[in-house]
């Protein structure tokens, strides 16, 4: 009978998707020749394409996958080129280029400036006033979530002051759905900003960050609310924190920038990792928010080791000081066992600087980093345990590169190094004719490196995925995030799954 | 002057902080440069096989001028790009005529 | 109980797919002029298509179908005729002219060459670069599978010297997810270079060959691993080895040509079947596998009769000591019946030489010719216990044709004939007006062979699909792999399961 049931439960989540997938436009970059666009899956083996033809002469001026009207050859609102800029000089109004722009995705399932369906129909959001749409002023308030295998956020959360907010979920401002003033929950009310709230869905804990303002205040006050129900699945929101069974809090002070960049990582250990952008770097601190275990209301009392800065090279680059929309990042692999906080290496959203953490124990850590200044894309989640994107280099000659890397779902022992895998250019070497061993500390792991934890760093290479980029001559291809993977194990186009029964 | 190491799968550069630099390098996955003070990291890149730092625009510029000196060359990139697409569009334009002349040959015969 | 729970366990694996589709390019040879692309069923029957429609006049150069990059009208890096070339003098590197070759497909969802959808949807890989793929310089590490019905690999294991590796599946060098060097669970390291691997799924049995080197090296080492996990479901390779029930091994020295070609073929029974290219040809062994039976550590003691050569014709053809990518494949039907290890008749990719082998019982198995040098295509899984393909000729004024042949699911038994069925060119002689006989030792069965074990050789005749190739003149139209059938049962654009 456990068993049973077991397998009915373990079926019914309709949020469950196939493993990632990307969308992969390519394009002569005046909109006016060759526009290829593909959806491709963590295999980089094609799914879907929204195929369309037009002449492209001056006789048509309507040309493009769904003839977008920000984007296509003449008849367009904000430019023909949308993939052939190199963003060493661009900022984010420049639209047509910033689409390449590492701010664009998160965990969340849509981009800053476009949405795009898993059949390939992409349509990009109205320039026309963005700078008042939700991801430019307030994405910074959207929750941070830890979420079961295959699942991504499904519902927006924002949290601000001290209401928690529901939104419909996308770059819009169509009106809340609902709203919870949470005030009478909290055990200390010194601070009254909310500036960074994280959720782990397993344990329904609910770790908020509130502080003097929502700038460079210090002061800190960490709440850490666990319920007998699960947020994700409440009808009104008021229902978490009427059947919550245990409130704890802390104070701190906490070295800020700026405070809408933190980012709070609730693990299922119930240590919690809170980073932030901090001028050109970052900065990490793991503190126990278990309950129950009389840990007190100071950091100093649940802080594991010190404060980390990133360990990798930076340059001058942006964060919320600069604008809102640059908010500090956060995402996490399909299976949920490993997150990344990070920004961009370079001010205008190329490269990464990062810290992948365990999610089973935040207190493993590691520092990851990209040093690149043009030429780049996103970051997505990719296969089961990994992350990759942040390269657009000419596809004319060559295949097709992406920084590509993963994690082992087990590894969350903080007293050890961190494994990480990665790809080449090419596969005699990947696959070699020679042995990897498995000691942790051996680095003698083919594509592979053992990095030390808290303070080592690792250096993403590049891998072939030995696609063209979909255009025959001078290309450079733009990376999109894709709304929806797919019904795990359900799908009609391809395989999303992992796994046998 | 400083050192600073950089991966030695590129040569770009990783970082400049001594113990996580110092790692890499026993790993073998950094090698460690001495490098001028005051240029932007963006800047920096390691000659893997002699182990030398390139700077980009060169020690004497500002970064400032090396920005601007990344824009004037990106533009001037874009431009041998598209001229190297037009003459592509223009070789295979003429290749198009010769291949209609021959398949109309060819449809005569059949 | 019992019965609801395997109700529901059997409907829980969701890597079961329809029975197999195939995509179908058709074109007027120049993508200036029409072109038609259309994936149809096992029983001929269309799918899906990604219509598109275009002017192609010279104001236009973007044509084709995903405008790909690789082949389209006039834009393209590598020429736009995909189809009209006869594969009698192109090599691998003829690119546009390879798509048709045998070395395209084998049992994993994607080709030497691209990756195609159950929609339609279509894509070249990159050419550039593409020596340096995976499928290109070490698919040959690949595991052979034997999965239960409906279902094909989704997971890539490349095994390779002791360490086997997880990559994400598809032609890719993104780096590797997982690897686990298992050296300490061998019985005997003398031979250190895994060649060949095979898993049979539902006794999760995992058989490696071991030689000395990755060339003709004839030394030979057999594992076996059974293990109370099964490989496709572990999250690391590291649990399928933590969990061993039982390992055994024998040593041997096995004529070889390369060791690269060698393909394993793990039985339900526990009888291995081990093939290769050898030459121009094809050897076959087959071998007790079985563990607890005190079978001891040497290969004459487990040999089942002796190694068998190919017995179709054979001219110069390819395998990995021309290159890598030659490497001797292997497909098994969708229920998962029978498999075949395979490669060319002809140089470049044209007809078949394969042996059809039980998956029941290895030691059944007959040779299977075609011996087409020009105009072929892959050969791909086909209906319920069959497999399709090969035939590219011209169907302006005929129909498409291909060689289909299906074997009968339960013909496990060595001792006696094996019946092929086949198709033909007419409807009145495929369903005629006499009987036939049920008797597995006589052939009056129509369109059907009785073929003997071993050492029989059947060949396969070309059947008509009544479907036009895609162009109204002179086409040859092209098979595609396709990636997905769609899900067992499931399937939104057209019914693809076999009973409920």
């Amino acid at each position: 009978m456990a068993s049973i049931s077991q397998l009915v439960l373990s079926k019914i989540d309709s949020r469950k998707e196939g493993l990632p997938l990307y969308g992969f436009l390519g394009d002569s970059g005046d909109g006016n020749g060759h526009w290829t666009f593909r959806v491709f899956d963590s295999g980089h083996k094609i799914v879907g394409n929204p195929w369309g033809q037009a002449t492209h002469s001056t006789a048509s001026y309507r040309f493009g996958i769904t003839g977008d009207a920000m984007h296509s050859y003449n008849y367009n609102d904000f430019g023909t080129d949308i993939t052939h800029g190199d963003l060493t000089t661009q900022g984010y109004s420049s639209w047509t280029l910033y689409n390449k722009s590492i701010y664009q995705t998160d965990q969340y399932p849509w981009g800053q400036y476009y949405s795009l369906s898993r059949t390939g129909y992409v349509t990009w959001n109205g320039y026309h006033q963005y700078t008042e749409s939700m991801e430019y002023q307030i994405g910074w308030t959207k929750l941070n979530h830890v979420l079961p295998e295959g699942i991504r956020p499904r519902r927006l959360f924002c949290n601000r002051r001290q209401t928690l907010r529901e939104l419909n979920a996308g770059n819009n401002t169509s009106g809340q759905i609902q709203y919870y003033q949470y005030t009478t929950h909290m055990l200390d009310v010194t601070n009254t900003y909310a500036v960074s709230t994280g959720y782990n869905e397993k344990n329904k804990m609910l770790v908020m960050l509130h502080s003097g303002n929502e700038s460079t205040s210090t002061a800190m006050t960490i709440h850490v609310f666990k319920s007998s129900v699960c947020l994700n699945k409440v009808k009104t929101i008021k229902e978490f924190f009427d059947n919550l069974t245990a409130t704890e809090y802390f104070t701190d002070t906490w070295t800020t920038d700026n405070n809408k960049d933190w980012v709070t990582v609730v693990g299922n250990n119930g240590w919690v990792g809170f980073g932030q952008k901090y001028g050109n770097s970052k900065r990490y601190g793991v503190f126990n928010c278990n309950t129950g275990q009389s840990l007190g209301t100071t950091g100093a009392a649940r802080q594991f080791s010190t404060w980390q800065d990133f360990q990798g090279s930076t340059t001058t680059s942006y964060s919320t000081n600069q604008a809102n929309l640059y908010y500090t990042k956060f995402n996490h692999t399909w299976d949920g066992t490993w997150g990344m906080i990070y920004s961009s290496y370079y001010y205008y959203g190329v490269g990464l600087n990062a810290f992948c953490m365990n999610l089973e124990n935040p207190r493993k850590f590691i520092s990851v980093s990209v040093t690149r200044t043009s030429r780049g894309n996103p970051y997505f989640a990719w296969g089961r345990t990994g992350f990759h994107g942040g390269q657009s280099e000419n596809t004319d000659g060559q295949s097709h590169r992406t920084y590509a890397w993963s994690f082992d779902p087990n590894d969350s022992d903080h007293t050890t190094t961190t494994k990480v895998l990665y790809g080449n250019d090419n596969c005699g070497t990947l696959v070699p004719a020679s042995n990897d061993t498995n000691l942790a500390t051996a680095s003698s792991i083919n594509s592979g490196s053992v990095i030390v934890n808290k303070t080592g760093v690792f250096g993403v290479p590049q891998s072939r995925t030995f696609l063209h980029g979909g255009y025959h001559s001078t290309s450079y291809p733009l990376m999109f995030q894709v709304n929806w993977w797919g019904k795990y194990g359900q799908h009609d186009f391809s395989y999303g799954g992992l796994y046998g029964s | 002057m400083a050192i600073k190491y950089f991966n030695t799968f590129d040569g770009s550069i990783l970082t400049d902080k001594t113990a996580a630099g110092e790692e890499a390098v026993r790993s073998g996955r950094a090698i460690a440069i001495n490098c001028p003070d005051n240029i932007e990291s963006w800047r920096l890149k390691a000659n893997l096989s002699t182990s030398e730092v390139i700077v980009y625009g060169g020690t004497g510029k500002t970064e400032a001028q090396a920005l601007q000196q990344k824009a004037d060359e990106g533009a001037a990139v874009a431009a041998v790009n598209k001229e190297k697409a037009d003459l592509k569009m223009a070789l295979t334009e003429k290749q198009e005529e010769e291949r209609k002349a021959l398949q109309a040959t060819f449809n005569n015969l059949e | 109980m019992a019965r609801l729970l395997n109700l529901l366990q059997s409907r829980t694996d969701h890597r079961k797919e329809g029975l197999p589709l195939y995509g179908m390019q058709g074109d007027s040879g120049d993508s200036n002029g029409q072109m038609s692309f259309r994936v149809f069923d096992s029983g001929h029957k269309i799918t899906s298509t990604p219509w598109g429609g275009t002017g192609h006049s010279t104001t236009h150069h973007r044509f084709g179908i995903c405008g790909d990059a690789m082949h389209s009208y006039t834009n393209n890096d590598f020429g736009d005729n995909t189809t009209h070339s006869d594969l009698t003098t192109q090599g691998s590197g003829s690119w546009q002219n390879w798509l048709k070759s045998i070395y395209q497909c084998d049992q994993y969802p994607w080709a030497q060459y691209y990756t195609l959808s159950r929609n339609g949807d279509y894509t070249m890989q990159s050419y550039h670069n593409l020596s340096e793929g995976m499928e290109f310089t070490v698919g040959w590490t690949k595991i052979n599978h034997v999965l239960p019905e409906g279902i094909r690999p989704r997971r890539l294991f490349c095994n390779r010297r002791q360490t086997l590796r997880e990559l994400n599946p598809g032609n890719n060098a993104s780096g590797q997810v997982g690897y686990y060097n298992y050296t300490s669970h061998m019985l005997n390291v003398t031979n250190d270079y895994a060649v060949s691997t095979g898993y049979n799924e539902s006794t999760k049995t995992l058989v490696m060959v071991h030689s000395s080197g990755e060339g003709s090296e004839a030394a030979k080492t057999i594992h076996i691993f059974k293990s109370s996990k099964n490989l496709n479901a572990v999250s690391t390779i590291k649990e399928f080895f933590d969990n061993l029930t039982a390992t055994e091994y024998f040593t041997d020295s096995w004529t070889t040509g390369n060791n690269k070609d060698w393909v394993t073929v793990v039985g339900n029974n526990g009888y291995v079947g081990f093939g290769t290219k050898y030459g121009n040809s094809k050897r076959y062994g087959v071998f007790n596998c079985n563990t607890g039976s005190a079978l001891g550590i040497t290969g004459a003691a487990r040999q089942f009769g002796t190694w068998q050569d190919f017995q179709g014709s054979t001219t110069t053809s390819y395998h990995s000591d021309q290159g890598n990518q030659y490497y001797t494949k292997f497909n098994h039907t969708w229920d998962g019946t029978w498999g075949m290890i395979y490669s060319p008749y002809y140089y470049y990719g044209v007809g078949l030489n394969a042996f059809c082998i039980n998956l029941q019982n290895p030691r059944k198995f007959i040779n299977v010719s075609q011996t087409k040098s020009s105009r072929g295509n892959p050969y791909l899984a086909w209906g319920r216990t069959g497999f399709h393909g090969g035939w590219s000729d011209n169907c302006d004024g005929d129909t498409f044709r291909t060689y289909a042949f299906s074997f009968d699911p339960n013909d496990s038994d060595h001792t006696v004939t094996t019946k092929v069925l086949y198709g033909t060119t007419d409807g009145d002689s495929l369903v005629g007006t006499t009987n036939d006989t049920n008797i597995g030792s006589a052939s009056s069965i129509t369109q059907g062979a009785v073929v003997t074990n071993g050492t029989g050789v059947f060949s396969p005749p070309a059947s008509r699909t009544y479907l036009h190739g895609g162009q109204n003149s002179t086409n040859y139209p092209m098979m595609f792999q396709v990636n997905w059938w769609g899900s067992f049962g499931a399937g939104e654009q057209s019914y693809n399961g076999v009973r409920d």
